[in-house]
């Protein structure tokens, strides 16, 4: 089998690329390049996606800037049949706005875009949004296989002060616009 | 009289009963050992100097380069599509260029099971058991077999180069080997010609080239000089479980899959097929996976790979679930299982990516109080003053009377 083929810009300092998607997931949309940008023109969002792997404690990686986004490079692009996972903070350690403060006003219907490495652009309609425990099984969340989804995630809930997390997490679903 | 010659004509059908019953005949037990990569494990690409690029490549693994001089040492990488990451004079690249050299070294420690002496030998055409093999230089122009099991071993010790010529030269495993466990130890220069395919890790001493489009199945290491890549596909970095076997007593044809161990046994007729229920991702290097179900078998095979079809890892299991470590950091691991007898391997069941499930990303920080100190504070103080000032000019008021 092959894998499909992606371009990394050359740097100076070495910088871990991206994985490489398996093309046994078959792609349904020209459009599945490596994500680089997020759209969400109701909340003014426009952010820069950076790929995430996982922690140390198998949680998955969030860029230390709190308006960047990261995509999990380990499920699906999104555009792929799959799930793609798109993660971004509710506020920084000063107390102010993270890129996904606002992500709880998102309402099913409203429109979000993903920009690949190739310069196309995916429309995507969010369908729901669910707030989960911080620790849920999350397999329906970045592993489900029945569709073109996108999930967005970000904290919610209380401060657990012996876990350092908030309690919650909110999830956004949104599907591939046809 | 008999004369001798006739009396060991008369004894020859009882002599040969005796060497192929008491195992005189037996072909002769070859071994050879996979040496310990340590921290080049990772690594689909070492070079001493630098990594030239041309062409749509892709690398599976790191890549790391050491000593090399001020970076970047490697160019040409914006069409590679890479599954690991570059290290370009690091400490890492330092790691791994000198445990390249531990490993180059433990293949040169290694005795010869064949050696073909100071010629260069074609490898085309030879079906190989495993083993160590030698020779001044060699040269592949076809296809090679090795005929043996997934954890038998083949090391080929050049005294000085290993070239690969036209695009029909290729290496094909009989018997379930493992590109992890084949090993080309060079002197000097390794070439891939264009179109060509080779499996294995090859340790060069001084510089590895792959010309257009050629394939490796496993690793291009390089000590003093470069690593050239045009439009090749460098894939099966890494193999963590450590491969140490002796070939079969014979070299006859071993049946497909058998695992090791299975000096005496007898295969069942292996009926299950596992189903792998679960998977979930444990840290950046570990997945945990199960299966099942129970039909009678809890003996089970695993491979793991960084693609469908690479089954570069693997290691057999007694139960139902298993967890994979010292993986190459967050990549998508697919995995496969198969039920085993120890004698032979039934089907494997349908691959899956591992670990596509990690958990909740934490994306939020403490939040800050929100007590209002800082006005209490402030109306604490401007109440201090005002009593103060009523203070002092009810005393003056009193003092003018």
């Amino acid at each position: 089998m092959g894998i499909s083929k992606e371009v990394h810009a050359q740097a100076p300092t070495p910088t871990p690329s991206l994985a490489p998607i398996p093309d046994s997931v078959p792609s349904i949309s020209p459009f599945h390049g490596v994500p680089v940008r997020l759209m969400i023109p109701l909340l003014h969002t426009n952010a820069t996606i950076l790929p995430m792997g996982v922690t140390e404690d198998g949680s998955m990686q969030v860029p230390d800037s709190i308006t960047d986004v990261g995509w999990y490079k380990l499920g699906a692009r999104p555009g792929q049949t799959g799930t793609a996972v798109i993660a971004g903070h509710v506020d920084g350690k000063n107390g102010e706005d993270g890129v996904f403060a606002q992500l709880k006003s998102l309402k099913p219907g409203a429109a979000i875009g993903v920009e690949d490495a190739f310069g196309n652009i995916g429309a995507f309609i969010v369908k729901d949004s669910k707030t989960y425990d911080q620790s849920v099984d999350t397999s329906k969340i970045f592993a489900s296989q029945d569709g073109t989804h996108l999930n967005l995630i970000t904290c919610e809930g209380a401060w657990d002060q012996t876990k350092q997390t908030y309690t919650k997490r909110l999830v956004v679903f949104a599907d591939l616009m046809r | 009289m008999k004369t001798p010659g006739k009396m060991w004509f008369a004894l020859l059908p009882v002599v040969i009963w005796a060497m192929t019953h008491m195992g005189w005949l037996a072909a002769p037990v070859y071994a050879a050992s996979s040496p310990s990569l340590g921290s080049a494990v990772s690594y689909s690409v070492i070079a001493g100097s630098a990594v030239t690029n041309t062409g749509t490549t892709t690398i599976s693994g790191d890549v790391g380069i050491s000593p090399g001089t001020t970076p970047p040492n490697y160019t040409g990488f914006g069409s590679v599509t890479l599954g690991g990451t570059i290290h370009d004079a690091d400490t890492q690249a330092d790691s791994a260029q000198t445990d390249r050299g531990t490993a180059y070294s433990a293949l040169a420690a290694q005795g010869c099971d064949t050696d073909y002496g100071a010629v260069i030998t074609d490898l085309a055409g030879k079906n190989l058991v495993p083993g160590v093999y030698c020779s001044d230089a060699f040269l592949l122009t076809g296809t090679l077999t090795l005929n043996g099991g997934p954890t038998d071993v083949w090391i080929f010790k050049a005294a000085s180069s290993l070239t690969t010529t036209g695009s029909t030269a290729n290496v094909v495993f009989s018997g379930g080997g493992n590109a992890c466990n084949v090993w080309w130890y060079v002197p000097s220069t390794a070439s891939l010609d264009a179109g060509s395919s080779l499996v294995g890790t090859i340790i060069a001493d001084t510089s590895v080239t792959l010309a257009t489009g050629a394939s490796l199945d496993g690793r291009a290491f390089a000590h003093t000089a470069e690593v050239t890549l045009d439009g090749n596909s460098i894939t099966g970095s890494t193999c963590n479980i450590p491969a140490s076997a002796s070939s079969p007593e014979s070299d006859s044809n071993q049946s497909s899959g058998s695992v090791e161990g299975d000096s005496v046994c007898t295969a069942t007729d292996i009926k299950t097929v596992p189903i792998i229920i679960d998977t979930k991702r444990l840290s950046p290097t570990s997945v945990s996976v199960n299966w099942g179900p129970y039909e009678g078998i809890d003996t089970f095979v695993v491979e793991y790979g960084l693609a469908d079809g690479k089954w570069d890892y693997n290691t057999k299991v007694t139960g139902f679930s298993t967890n994979l470590n010292d993986l190459p950091a967050n990549q998508p691991i697919w995995i496969h299982v198969a039920a085993t007898d120890n004698c032979a391997i039934g089907q494997y069941s349908a691959a899956v990516v591992a670990g596509n499930s990690p958990g909740m990303p934490d994306t939020g920080f403490a939040p800050k109080s929100t007590f209002p100190w800082l006005p209490i504070l402030s109306l604490g103080l401007v109440v201090s003053a005002l009593f103060f000032l009523t203070h002092q000019i009810k005393r003056l008021v009193t003092f003018k009377r």
